[in-house]
Parts: C-alpha cells; structure tokens; sequence
C-alpha cells in the first residue's frame, strides 16, 4: 500500500468497520436485479449522476421517482419519514417536490423498500395524508442556503436521469430510400467497404449507418448527408423495452467493458445486435427477452 | 395456410445453398450429415457453442442463434435428442452461408420483407436436405408417396429427428392431408399439413377411427377418419395409416391415392362438420362453428344465447305462467312469480 494513502485508507477501514447494514438491504441490493415496482427504493445512475430514489409508479419504460436523501436537509415540499418506515432503518427525506419520470435503464440496483404505503398523489398537490410518523419538512429550522443549494444539486441529478437517452431516433426509411435508388446489397457493400452480412443489415434496415458512412452514401446517392442519417432504422419498441430491463444493465455494462465503450453506445450495440440475430424459436412472435439472452451467452462468453 | 410460393422459392434457394456449401468445403454435406458438431468444430470462421437449454429461461424458448460477428458464432440448445441439436445447427449454419454470399441474398432483394421469411424458410429446407439427402428419401419413400411403416424405417435409416422426417414425407404426400406425430396418449406432437387445414399442437386425436385402432392394438392399423379440429369439428374423411415410431405413432391421412392401396377414390368432401349439442337449458339440438365457452366448452346456443354454465342468478320455473324468473321474482316459499300470485 503506498504510504501516503496508508491513513485515509484506515480510516475509511475504520468507518467501514463500524457500519451494520441491514439485512434486508444487503439482501436486495445483492440479489440479481428485477424489474421495478412501487415503494421500492433505488440507486439511480447515468454517466456521472448518481441518485437514490423510491418508486411511487410504474409504466411499460419509466417510473415515477421523488430523490432520497437521509434527513438533513429539507423543504417545504419534503416527507419526512421515521426511520422504522424503510428497510434502510435511517430517518429518509423525500423530496415530493422534485418527482419526475425516470426511464427504466437508469435505476441500477434496488437498495431498500419502504414498509409504510405511499399516499396517492396523481397530481402536482401534495397528498393530504401521510403516513405514520411521517411530516412534511420546513425550511425553517435549516440553514437556507445549504438546503437551497443540496435541493438544487438534487433537482439536476433528477432532470440529469429523467433526460436520459440512448435509442437511435432514426425514421428507419432506409431499406425504401436504398431500393429506390436502386442499391442492391452488393453494391452497398462496395459503397461502404462492409462486409457481407454487415451490408445485408444495412440493407434491411436492421443495423444502422456511422455519420461517416452516411456521408459517404449520401454522395454516391446524390442526397444530403443528414437526410441518410435521419433514415436510419428505430428499434422495435419490445427491443428497447427488454434492454431498459435492470436486469439488463449488467450485462449492457459487461459489454461496455470488454468493447471499450460507453454504456449507451453498448446498449445501441446490443439492442441491434439483438434486432439482427437470426434466432430459430419456437412460436409465432419474437420472443425478445429469450433473443437477448441468446447475444448476451454469445457476446459475454 | 401454406404459402407454397414461399416454400418453392426456399427450395430453390437450399438448392443454391448446397451449391455454396460444396464450393466452400467439398464433401462437407455427407460429413455434416455424419455428425454436424464436429464437421463445424473444423470450420476456422465459425465458433460453435453448446448451451444449456434452461439458459434460455424464457416460456418461448430460443433453440438457436447465429451473430454474424465477426467473429461468426453459432450457439445450439442443448437438446434431448442429438437429431434435433443437429437440425438446429444446420439451420444456423444455413444463415451462415446466406449472409456471407451476395449470390445468395440476391434472392432476398424481390422479397417484401427484405428476404427474411425466405432466408429461415430456406434455412429449415438446407438442414432438412442435408440430413435427409434426397437420395436416402427417395430409396425409402415410394413415388407413389409415403406410407407409415416407410417414414419409420426413413427415421430410423437418416438419424434425423422424428419432426424433420414427418416434413420431408409431407412433401411427398401424393394428395391433401397429413402427416401426425402422436404421442402415447393421443395428442398431437407434430403435425406437417399439405394442402388441407394445419392441426393445432397438442390436440387430442386419440379416439378417433384408425388412431384410436392403433393405440388399443399394435400401433399399425389402417382405415377411414375424420380428423378433430377445435370445439370439436371435424374434418372431411381421410384414408389413414399408423405405424409405431419408439414411443410415438406416425400417422399417414390423405383424401385420396393412399400409398398403401391399390385403389383408393377420393373420399367424399364433407367438408369441416361442426360439433354436435343439446342446450342445457332450453333443450335444443343444434350444431355450431362458433367459439366454445373457454369453461364449460359448449358454444352459445342460437335459441337461448347460452353455453352450458350455470346461470350466474339462479332461476324458479313458476307454476303460473311456466316461465324461468330470478328468485326476486317470487315471494318467500310462493311457487309462483309475483305476477301470477
């Protein structure tokens, strides 16, 4: 160990040491992750913004979400729940004034469960009952400026993941924009230097092209670079949907790791990647979620 | 229904496929046909992976996959029997060949779809040939068509799986009908339709005439009937003929030219028979095409508008006017409706 990190290193030991985590929270955050549901509460993460937040609702791809913290600071708009009142026995300030919609693919890992039920609250009002022990914060008693700015650094962080993005937006037009003017496969290929079965995806719609390669067919198409790019396939909602899936999130930041990417351009990776398999299932419909296994076990092994 | 463009195009298009295999490695037909793991363990650009089937863990499981890379992988379920391991990687290898070939796609390029029913259609159809050479089916198929002993004894000289013989014999059927792998119990395994309705996985076909013969005797048996399709109608009358195939029955059913005859006229076309029924609550015999009740499996009847449940608010018969009332109708104890009293 070098011994200029020798003392803070103790110390951190030291404080580690003497923490208790609760069973019930070392249960759930090391359990393989599930799909969300309400009362949960989450480790929330996106590049660089990390957020604890418990669910209040659950959609197809996002959840509604209010910021954690552990009672410290608050605001008028903050519930102020009893230790006794989550799985985390800490006193937790939720700050109902922040909540927005989260995609799936930022919540991370599970790390607790509330044990009392949320009020109904559909709208901006703040709910009228509360649960047991459990107050609506004030600013009062605080010191303003700390509070002002910690509820600050909240609201970006949940803006920060609510915007999170990673699916292509293209119109996925290309298989038409390509046999209109005439481009069969082979040629395509020649146009761009790919590879068979690269070209075939191309072709079909099912693999998207680089800026540079849009470029590159723009100009032996005669069109502009952006109205080739703006072609480029979208994904089968089922697609994204199954990627979005924490359980995911895993085996997305696996393949971030071993192709020296990012997690969302991994994700893109994935998700056409499982689009394109050739996948022999039994069944009419495409089963996704057995898909994505399969390129995982092949990609990750 | 069949779309016999498609599968006449997937034909040609397997044909072109062994073309490309024969240039690519020559030979490696009859050596995959041997064993198709280890002929494809040899090929340099491919990799080839066995995974557990639970793996999958999903309800509508993925048997196979192929990623083109690179590099190129190929991962197999491993499945009970070695026939079906090997029509799976068959079939993989088969999107190998056709994604690395322009010659190949180019048959892709008039299909709607970007030539993606065609190239798995052409994929089943290139395993298929490769584990059932043409020759081997031909020296035990008769021209006349297949009989039920013939698919049993191709089955047994090929190694293929019982399903991929029950779709090359199909192909060979001299008339409409089909060919049914039946289990012990009388449910339907498979089942490979030419030309007449397809029949639903998993159905009950045990007690019907032929099958029903079979299954009380030795598994061999000939004779008339009409296959059960939902609700219980039946189809126009067959000819049919079963042999036993190691635990399952293979089932021959054809209108007319049976194979095993002589001289078989085409059987008279009565077309699908709708279920037979006697309403439960108004007495009347009718037949129906509709939709049974998902619980008491009787279609409505079109004289009252009811299936077989039990009537959620339970009805008196008054003794006044004979007509069925809700109990709210009468008065405590009273036989007759308040409108009679």
């Amino acid at each position: 160990m070098n011994p200029a990190q020798g003392g803070a290193y103790e110390r951190l030991v030291a404080a580690a040491a003497g923490l208790k985590v609760p069973d019930a929270v070392r249960e759930v955050a090391t359990a393989p992750p599930r799909d969300p549901e309400p009362g949960q509460i989450w480790r929330a993460v996106w590049e660089r913004t990390i957020q604890l937040v418990v669910i209040t609702a659950v959609d197809d791809d996002t959840v509604h979400a209010i910021p954690v913290s552990l009672e410290r600071f608050a605001d008028t708009d903050t519930l102020l729940l009893p230790a006794g009142a989550s799985t985390l026995e800490q006193p937790l300030a939720l700050w109902w004034g922040l909540r927005l919609p989260l995609p799936w693919y930022v919540l991370d890992r599970q790390v607790s469960q509330l044990t009392v039920p949320l009020p109904a609250s559909t709208g901006p009002a703040l709910p009228h009952e509360v649960p047991p022990g459990a107050t609506w914060g004030s600013a009062a008693p605080r010191p303003a400026a700390a509070a002002a700015e910690y509820r600050g650094v909240l609201a970006d962080s949940l803006a920060e993941l609510s915007g999170a993005r990673w699916a292509p937006q293209g119109s996925g037009a290309l298989p038409e924009l390509l046999q209109r003017r005439g481009i069969n496969i082979k040629q395509l290929a020649s146009h761009l230097h790919l590879q068979p079965p690269q070209a075939l995806a191309v072709w079909r719609g099912q693999a998207p092209l680089t800026p540079e390669q849009a470029e590159t067919l723009a100009a032996a198409l005669g069109l502009g670079a952006d109205e080739v790019l703006t072609a480029n396939p979208a994904l089968p909602a089922l697609v994204i949907h199954e990627l979005s899936r924490p359980s995911r999130r895993p085996q997305v930041c696996a393949l971030a790791t071993r192709t020296a990417t990012s997690e969302p351009d991994a994700r893109r990776r994935a998700a056409f990647g499982i689009y394109a398999l050739a996948a022999r299932q039994e069944g009419s419909t495409a089963d996704w979620g057995a898909r994505a296994d399969r390129y995982f076990e092949l990609h990750l092994r | 229904m069949v779309n016999y463009i498609l599968a006449a195009t997937a034909r040609n298009q397997a044909t072109a496929m062994l073309a490309e295999l024969e240039t690519h490695a020559p030979g490696a037909a009859q050596r995959l046909a041997r064993s198709a793991f280890t002929e494809l363990q040899t090929w340099p650009e491919l990799t080839v992976d066995l995974v557990p089937e639970a793996r999958t863990g999903s309800r509508c499981s993925v048997a196979g996959a192929y990623d083109f890379g690179p590099p190129a992988r190929i991962s197999v379920a491993d499945a009970a029997s070695r026939a079906r391991r090997d029509f799976t990687a068959m079939h993989e290898l088969g999107h190998h060949l056709q994604k690395n070939s322009f010659d190949l796609m180019a048959a892709f390029e008039s299909q709607s779809d970007g030539g993606l029913l065609l190239e798995d259609a052409a994929c089943d159809t290139f395993a298929a040939e490769i584990l059932l050479p043409t020759p081997l089916v031909d020296h035990h198929l008769d021209a006349a068509g297949p009989t039920a002993p013939d698919i049993v004894e191709l089955w047994r000289a090929s190694g293929a799986s019982r399903m991929a013989v029950c779709v090359r014999a199909v192909q060979h059927l001299p008339a409409p009908g089909h060919i049914l792998l039946l289990d012990t119990g009388g449910q339907v395994v498979f089942a490979a339709s030419h030309g007449l309705p397809p029949l639903r996985r998993g159905s009950f076909q045990g007690d019907i005439p032929t099958i029903a013969q079979a299954r009380a005797g030795q598994g061999r048996a000939d004779g008339r009937t009409q296959v059960r399709y939902r609700d219980g109608i039946l189809g126009r009358e067959l000819h049919a003929q079963t042999a036993p195939m190691n635990g399952y029955l293979v089932a021959v059913l054809v209108t007319d030219s049976a194979p095993w005859r002589t001289f078989t006229p085409p059987t008279k076309d009565t077309g699908p028979q709708a279920g037979e029924y006697i309403c439960e609550h108004c007495d009347e015999e009718y037949r129906s095409f509709d939709p049974a009740c998902p619980v008491c499996r009787v279609p409505n009847c079109p004289e009252c508008g009811r299936c077989s449940c039990p009537a959620r608010v339970s009805e008196h018969l008054c003794q006044g006017c004979f007509t069925l009332h809700p109990p709210a109708m009468f008065a405590d104890g009273a036989d007759r409706c308040l409108d009679c009293s």
